[in-house]
């Protein structure tokens, strides 16, 4: 059963012509959210609390995609124009399926225009790296199994303790090249956020910041998911780890030490 | 850089179309079956305020 805000399918009150921004968090332990909200488009503006830059507009009918961990920013606008100042409810919903929240749409509203991608320029959060000047690169192998604790899970061979440190340069450019060993993982890193590439709702390749992602099952060390970091002004130790929770808690963690 | 990725806008450097009401929207799993007799599905989400009150933060990491 999924939840918003630890309500069952909550009913979401919109007026006539309003924009409303929502913020998506997925904190579900370990479930892909695939969101459309009927008719609407989300326009988004910001992922895992990063503007992008530009407003990428998922139209009805193609999902939104949240790993577990990630956020999303986006704006909903509802219709300006209802007959007898009625608009149907619509549905916001998961793999197509399963109905999460109903949208209802009230009169009364102050019609209001959406952002522009030129006036969202401006609040993109970080600028991208150039990524021509990777200094350093490191893998990471997600594994649920040949671990150096059995049973557990690990990355790298390498079952989470504390005292195994990967070591990060600071203020210079990093590549993490990500891949699995059979199955899906979510790749997600504590305190600097990282620049990589998604296919965008228009179906091009994008350039975007994240703090969490898929490692799909089929990357390989060959193929594997890249992602770029400048670790600027915070040097210090920290972790990264697969941000499902059971993989997590089962060791698939790496500590990291910038410096 | 830690902190700068919790977004904590300043209203006054948003353009107008991003001076709105929120949601913040935090989708949550339980691995059980609703029933309708213990869920009351017609209360509203809480917590839309005005971005223009500022502070508008999103979530965990
Ligand atoms: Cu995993």
């Amino acid at each position: 059963m999924t939840l918003i805000n630890g309500q069952v399918t909550p009913k979401i009150t919109l007026h006539q012509g309003e924009v409303l921004r929502w913020r998506l968090v997925n904190a579900t332990p370990f479930r892909t959210l695939n969101l459309k909200l009927g008719t609407l488009a989300l326009n988004e503006i910001a992922v895992d609390g990063m503007y992008l830059g530009t407003v990428d507009i998922w139209p009805a009918g193609k999902a939104l995609t949240l790993q577990p961990g990630n956020r999303s920013d986006v704006l909903v606008q509802a219709p300006a124009n209802c007959s007898n100042n009625q608009c149907p409810p619509i549905n916001l919903t998961n793999n197509d399926n399963e109905v999460i929240a109903t949208v209802e749409f009230v009169a009364g509203g102050n019609p209001m225009p959406l952002p522009t991608s030129a006036e969202m320029a401006p609040l993109k959060t970080w600028n991208n790296i150039d990524t021509s000047l990777v200094y350093t690169s490191e893998p990471a192998q997600f594994q649920e199994e040949n671990c150096n604790v059995q049973d557990d899970m690990c990355i790298n061979g390498i079952t989470f303790n504390a005292d195994t440190v990967t070591k990060l340069p600071l203020n210079k450019t990093q590549l993490w090249n990500l891949w699995t060993l059979d199955k899906d993982h979510v790749f997600h890193i504590h305190v600097n956020p990282f620049q990589t590439v998604r296919t965008g709702p228009d179906g091009g390749q994008e350039t975007v910041w994240m703090d969490t992602m898929l490692v799909p099952k089929g990357s390989t060390q060959d193929k594997p998911v890249q992602a770029w970091t400048t670790y600027e002004n915070i040097p210090g130790k920290a972790v990264f780890h697969c941000h499902i929770l059971p993989h997590e808690d089962d060791g698939m963690m790496h500590a990291i030490q910038i410096e | 850089m830690e902190g700068t990725l919790i977004v904590d806008d300043d209203p006054a450097q948003l353009p107008d179309a991003l001076k709105v009401k929120e949601n913040i929207l935090v989708v949550q799993y339980v691995p059980i079956q609703a029933t309708t007799s213990t869920v009351d599905e017609k209360i509203t989400v809480p917590s839309i305020r005005s971005a223009a009150s500022g502070n508008g933060k999103t979530a965990n990491r």
